[in-house]
């Protein structure tokens, strides 16, 4: 986690040398990211989502196909330091699953998945106030944030996650402005 | 010149200059009223059902769900603004139509058969003689040369035909108009309306007046309550020049429809000192073909038809047709509606609601009304569009800490109530506000490409604040929590409510327009979009325009009847 106290020490502004890592830094999130390397941490990612939305009386991140979805977000729509930062996150993720429990995430079993995941949202999570704004104009939203954020838009939009995991309906007909909630009522999966 | 068989064959009564909200209604009233019409669109035909090619799909049916990527992103910056994968064929690309931004002003446009109308937010409402008296009361820009007694004739006539719902309030300065039952409020939207009137003089929220049918109408909807209308609707279940206006101008037998047709200018004949038709650039082969008519309707949208006139030089007109005034594309406005207030509520856990209503609540104009006594430190007006709603996942998911199966239950159950809403606030027509044509740079066909160049003043400002403070107090006074105001950095223009390019007027030496939207120069050109608006006020202002186009539409056969023409 090198990488984010460089950040903190930039924003904090102390000293030469910090800022000098900061620049070397700066050049490694705006630089033209290597994307055939996002081939390999195709299963990863989809591991990572099913963590954060897993099967469970519904479908879930897996059975939606968040994985692909995620994957082609990356490489089409985010801009280049989201996809530098989606990258080194990933990174980031599998030496901490190595030196912690000595193999990759996907070999990591749900409760070691799940305290991975515990705790990079904490470590990701950024400051609070105008600091943590200036953060995020600077590095854009953590790893993090983007991923999840990623398989919850890519879950509640699948057809598996927005028709079992929600509430979909195509052609309501009518508007009804103000009915009992029913047990067990799903979120409607669009407004 | 001689007529030889091309000319026969290429005149007509009328010439329409393009087919969106205010074009359809001319298109409709002239041929309705028995003359030969040529509808020009600069953009493909979109024919209505058939044409509507998202409409029934579902989230899941595109590549990237409903987001753009990022070279879509990067090449139509001001399209991607607006419209999503669903949609955003029905809004023109940056990249193919660009234009000149002097300072940032996003100019949104629909370049296709319906224009705008496929996409407009559909929200009517009336102006009142608080509105067309204004200018002169405050000594601003010019009089009005109509009042509300002259147009009230022609909202009870577009409304008719139009369908739209709403409720009647009884306002003065919001009239009634001829509504179909309005939608349904929801249940935090009745609580907030109850304690707006409880709380307030002079305010009230009330359902907006849509153009969505709530029952069904000459063959036409109800509207299904997908709130997808944006993509055109199935059921008919909107107003669209497509489904509504087009169709009926067809009917007649009287209309020529020509897509791809993109009018450079318009001929001014120097003898007769009339229009004596336009020129066209045919957009797939570039062959420049010129029509000719009695009578020339000028609706090619605020921004577009000042630009024709600019581009429309000769010795009469050296600084474009119409502008002996020097009016044409000057006093440029859009009303600004990035300020308002959210807040949640903790009410009505019991309460859901079905369908997607395609409407929010609308609270009427509460400042500077007559009679009030408060001393404000902006002129004119706003009122406050919003609505009530659970939060779903897409705020839930903001910020919701987790994983695992409890995260997931709480990203797919309704979250607690909240309310959205943000004034739509008047803008003054200031004189340096405007568009004008680019000396250097040029468009696909060889035009000059438009420069825009505008900016929100103190006025505008201030009643932002205001706006915040009002919709602030509203919500607390009503038992709303985590009350927060905004200020959205939104660029001008993305209220989509451009006006005032080619103004009416009394005095042809500082308006455009006279009281029946004839060029004061130019007898048998008519301009009935937003370019004709010589104040904003600060109702949506799509109705207007039709009420405008129908009544000018009365004028100019009757006028044509007469000889004058």
């Amino acid at each position: 986690m090198n990488r984010r106290k460089a950040i903190r020490n930039l924003l904090l502004g102390t000293g030469l040398a910090t800022v000098a890592v900061s620049g070397y830094k700066w050049y490694a999130i705006t630089k033209r990211p290597h994307l055939a390397e996002l081939d390999q941490y195709k299963a990863l990612i989809s591991e990572i989502a099913e963590t954060i939305i897993p099967e469970t009386d519904t479908p879930g991140a897996k059975n939606a196909h968040v994985g692909e979805f995620i994957y082609k977000m990356i490489i089409d729509c985010a801009d280049v330091k989201s996809q530098n930062r989606f990258l080194y996150g990933l990174k980031d993720l599998e030496s901490h699953c190595h030196s912690k429990f000595g193999h990759s995430f996907i070999h990591c079993t749900v409760s070691q998945r799940e305290e991975t995941l515990r705790y990079i949202e904490q470590s990701n999570k950024p400051y609070a106030g105008v600091i943590g704004k200036i953060q995020r104009k600077l590095f854009g939203t953590s790893f993090f944030e983007m991923f999840k954020n990623y398989t919850v838009m890519g879950y509640c939009t699948s057809m598996e996650g927005a028709t079992k995991g929600l509430a979909y309906d195509l052609v309501p007909g009518t508007y009804e402005a103000c009915i009992p909630i029913k047990p067990g009522q799903r979120s409607w999966a669009t407004k | 010149m001689n007529i030889n068989n091309s000319t026969a064959q290429n005149t007509y009564d009328a010439i329409v200059v393009g087919s969106g909200i205010s074009g359809g209604w001319a298109a409709k009233e002239l041929c309705q009223k028995g003359l030969k019409t040529l509808l020009l669109d600069r953009g493909r035909n979109v024919e209505h059902l058939k044409d509507y090619t998202t409409a029934m799909q579902s989230p899941w049916d595109f590549e990237h769900r409903l987001n753009h990527t990022a070279k879509e992103m990067e090449e139509n910056p001001v399209q991607c603004l607006v419209a999503d994968a669903a949609n955003k064929h029905f809004y023109a690309s940056d990249k193919e139509h660009p234009y000149v931004q002097e300072k940032p002003f996003a100019w949104v446009r629909g370049y296709q058969v319906g224009g705008r109308s496929l996409t407009w937010g559909r929200q009517c409402y009336r102006l009142s003689d608080l509105d067309f008296e204004a200018n002169l009361k405050d000594g601003v820009a010019v009089d009005w040369p109509i009042r509300y007694k002259d147009l009230q004739p022609w909202y009870d006539y577009v409304e008719s035909y139009v369908g739209i719902s709403g409720t009647a309030e009884g306002l003065p300065h919001l009239p009634d108009g001829k509504y179909q039952p309005g939608m349904e409020l929801n249940c935090i939207e009745k609580h907030l309306a109850q304690s707006i009137k409880t709380n307030y003089d002079h305010r009230l929220l009330t359902i907006a007046r849509v153009a969505n049918l709530t029952r069904g109408w000459d063959s036409r909807g109800p509207c299904q309550n997908r709130n997808l209308c944006s993509r055109g609707c199935p059921f008919t279940g909107y107003f669209s020049s497509n489904g509504v206006t087009i169709p009926a101008a067809v009917a007649t037998g009287n209309l020529t429809l020509r897509p791809f047709s993109v009018v450079s200018e318009i001929i001014y004949d120097e003898q007769t000192k009339k229009a004596k038709g336009v020129r066209v650039i045919d957009t797939n082969t570039k062959e420049v073909i010129e029509f000719y008519a009695k009578v020339i309707f000028l609706n090619a949208s605020t921004i577009a038809s000042a630009s024709i006139l600019l581009q429309s030089k000769s010795r009469a007109f050296p600084d474009g047709l119409g502008n002996t005034s020097g009016q044409v594309g000057h006093n440029l406005m859009d009303h600004h509606s990035c300020s308002g207030a959210g807040a949640q509520h903790d009410s009505f856990a019991d309460q859901y609601y079905k369908g997607r209503r395609p409407c929010g609540f609308y609270v009427p104009r509460y400042r500077n009304l007559p009679g009030q006594k408060d001393k404000l430190d902006f002129s004119r007006g706003y009122a406050l569009q919003g609505h009530g709603e659970r939060k779903e996942w897409i705020d839930k998911s903001i910020g919701l800490e987790g994983i695992g199966k409890d995260f997931k239950e709480q990203l797919t159950t309704p979250g607690p109530w909240t309310v959205w809403m943000a004034g739509w606030g008047e803008c003054l027509p200031y004189y340096d506000n405007k568009i004008s044509l680019h000396a250097t740079e040029k468009d696909q066909w060889g035009l000059p490409q438009v420069a825009i160049d505008f900016s929100f003043r103190e006025n505008e400002e201030k009643m932002m604040k205001d706006i915040q403070e009002t919709s602030a107090d509203m919500l607390t006074k009503a038992g709303f929590k985590n009350v927060n105001t905004f200020k959205y950095h939104l660029p001008p223009g993305s209220t989509i409510h451009e006006m005032g390019t080619a103004r009416m007027g009394r005095d042809p030496k500082t308006s455009v327009l006279n009281e029946h939207n004839q060029l004061h120069d130019v007898k048998n050109i008519f301009i009935t979009d937003g370019s004709a608006m010589t104040s904003s006020a600060c109702q949506n202002p799509s109705l207007t325009y039709m009420a405008l186009t129908a009544r000018a539409c009365d004028f100019a056969v009757s006028e044509l009847k007469k000889g004058n023409l």
